[in-house]
């Protein structure tokens, strides 16, 4: 590849970077929700869960930080012992979360009725 | 269920997998480990390559089917394995809780289920161990719903695996991994361990006991000693604590039920008490920084619901974690009432 060519192909980058940090700067925080069964809950404690991972109805897994509000919040808080429980119970949750800069991160579980009232 | 040997369950389990290493079969199934790392770049191609991962990393998560962001992998439709043991601790005879979930998200309760336990003893080697049945244990009240003990012998701390045979009725068997960690000691007291003396909180009428506990309507006989009484007492004793209150998913309820149904068959022999988790305000309910009572603590539980089995003696004989039955604890009670028998006579 010759010197031209490399430094066509450098000028393009530093283009695109800076597009890229532009666009990402004004676009709006990402959110959304999963539901599904809980397949893995970490935690030290009775109350803070650190990571969670939810498998969805197409069997895909979603794993998520934890953050505080969701043991914290007024309306309906959920612990890391709510959320065992609901892992070996097979009762199903809504997960809401949005994107942070580490990734996904839980900001509020959802008990669901389970659809499944046993064999 | 027929018990087969370990190394042969394990060769088998091998030519089925095409003898794989130990380490990538116990690795492989979780369907979250990270993407593989991209290749090094080299000048300008490099520099695309650089770019196309940078956008890649900063651009919008990739939406599946339903609108949400997946951090995970999609796996292949089938049996999903949970780990529902929270301190899993070297020892001998440990529980082990496994939870399987089916290709329709729903507990699977029908399987016959052994567990093979390998110590990784290197970057591709791994040590069989233990092996046993994965017994089901379906949780009281919830029909249909349950999950699967095996008792496991941890002999030294750090990365372990777990591969489950699961054969269902009229279908192919199928194995199963995980990978877990197992702590040089539990966080909670381990067999033959003095269990703390917490001064509990006791109460005689149920005016007194709403104070401290969720659990309605209040059973008193439960709440007449503290931890630290029914030591001195010299009588085995069974210690449960969980938040039947404020405990939703009908796990702790049961574990109240399990606790008097074994008190109103064994009330001669050992002493039963419930210890609520959380402080309680005035109204009866938890703080708003969801205090603990001070016992929590001192026993060292990471998670509720627990029931342990304590001798005559103040050593723990056995525990229990999550969903409880009279099933699984009866041998523990009966082996704490019969060695404090024995300890009488002699």
């Amino acid at each position: 590849m010759s010197r031209a060519t490399t430094g066509s192909v450098a000028l393009i980058a530093v283009a695109v970077i800076a597009w890229v940090a532009i666009t990402r700067s004004q676009a709006p925080s990402s959110e959304g929700e999963v539901r599904g069964l809980l397949v893995d809950v970490q935690a030290q404690e009775i109350v803070h869960a650190e990571a969670l991972t939810v498998r969805d109805a197409a069997g895909a897994l979603h794993t998520f930080r934890v953050s505080a509000e969701v043991a914290e919040n007024s309306d309906h808080p959920v612990s890391a012992s709510h959320l065992r429980q609901h892992m070996a119970a097979g009762d199903p949750v809504i997960v809401r979360f949005r994107m942070a800069p580490e990734g996904a991160l839980a900001v509020r579980v959802l008990d669901v009725p389970s659809p499944f009232p046993g064999p | 269920m027929g018990v087969t040997r370990p190394d042969e369950w394990l060769r088998r389990g091998l030519a089925r997998q095409g003898a794989v290493s130990l380490v990538a079969l116990l690795a492989r199934p979780s369907g979250r480990q990270p993407p593989p790392e991209p290749p090094p770049p080299q000048g300008a191609i490099g520099l695309l390559a650089l770019l196309a991962a940078l956008l890649a990393a900063c651009g919008s998560p990739v939406l599946p089917e339903g609108g949400s962001t997946s951090q995970g992998q999609t796996e292949p439709r089938g049996l999903t394995a949970a780990l529902a043991a929270s301190d899993l601790a070297v020892g001998p005879n440990q529980r082990f809780l496994l939870v399987l979930i089916g290709p329709d998200n729903r507990l699977v309760g029908d399987a016959a289920v052994d567990a093979a336990f390998f110590k990784v003893t290197g970057p591709s080697a791994a040590e069989l161990r233990s092996y046993g049945p994965a017994v089901y244990q379906e949780s009281p009240e919830l029909p249909g719903r349950g999950i699967y003990v095996a008792r496991a012998d941890f002999d030294e701390p750090g990365d372990w695996g777990v591969v489950a045979s699961v054969k269902r009725p009229g279908q192919e068997p199928t194995e199963l991994r995980l990978a877990f960690k197992v702590k040089e000691k539990g966080s909670t007291p381990g067999a033959g361990d003095p269990v703390p003396a917490s001064h509990t909180l006791t109460g005689t009428t149920a005016a007194e006991v709403q104070r401290f506990s969720s659990a309605r309507p209040v059973d008193i006989s439960l709440y007449r000693l503290s931890i630290a009484d029914a030591i001195v007492a010299g009588k085995p004793f069974l210690v449960l604590f969980a938040t039947p209150g404020f405990c939703t998913s009908r796990t702790c309820g049961p574990g109240l039920k399990t606790l008097q149904a074994l008190r109103n068959e064994y009330t001669r022999h050992a002493n039963f008490l419930h210890v609520e988790v959380y402080k309680l305000d005035e109204n009866g309910q938890p703080t708003p920084n969801r205090e603990m009572v001070p016992a929590v603590a001192e026993w060292g539980l990471p998670s509720e619901p627990w029931l342990f089995v304590v001798g005559a003696d103040g050593r723990l004989m056995d525990k229990f974690e999550g969903s409880i039955t009279v099933e699984e604890v009866r041998p523990a009670l009966e082996r704490a009432i019969a060695e404090a028998t024995q300890a009488r006579s002699g």
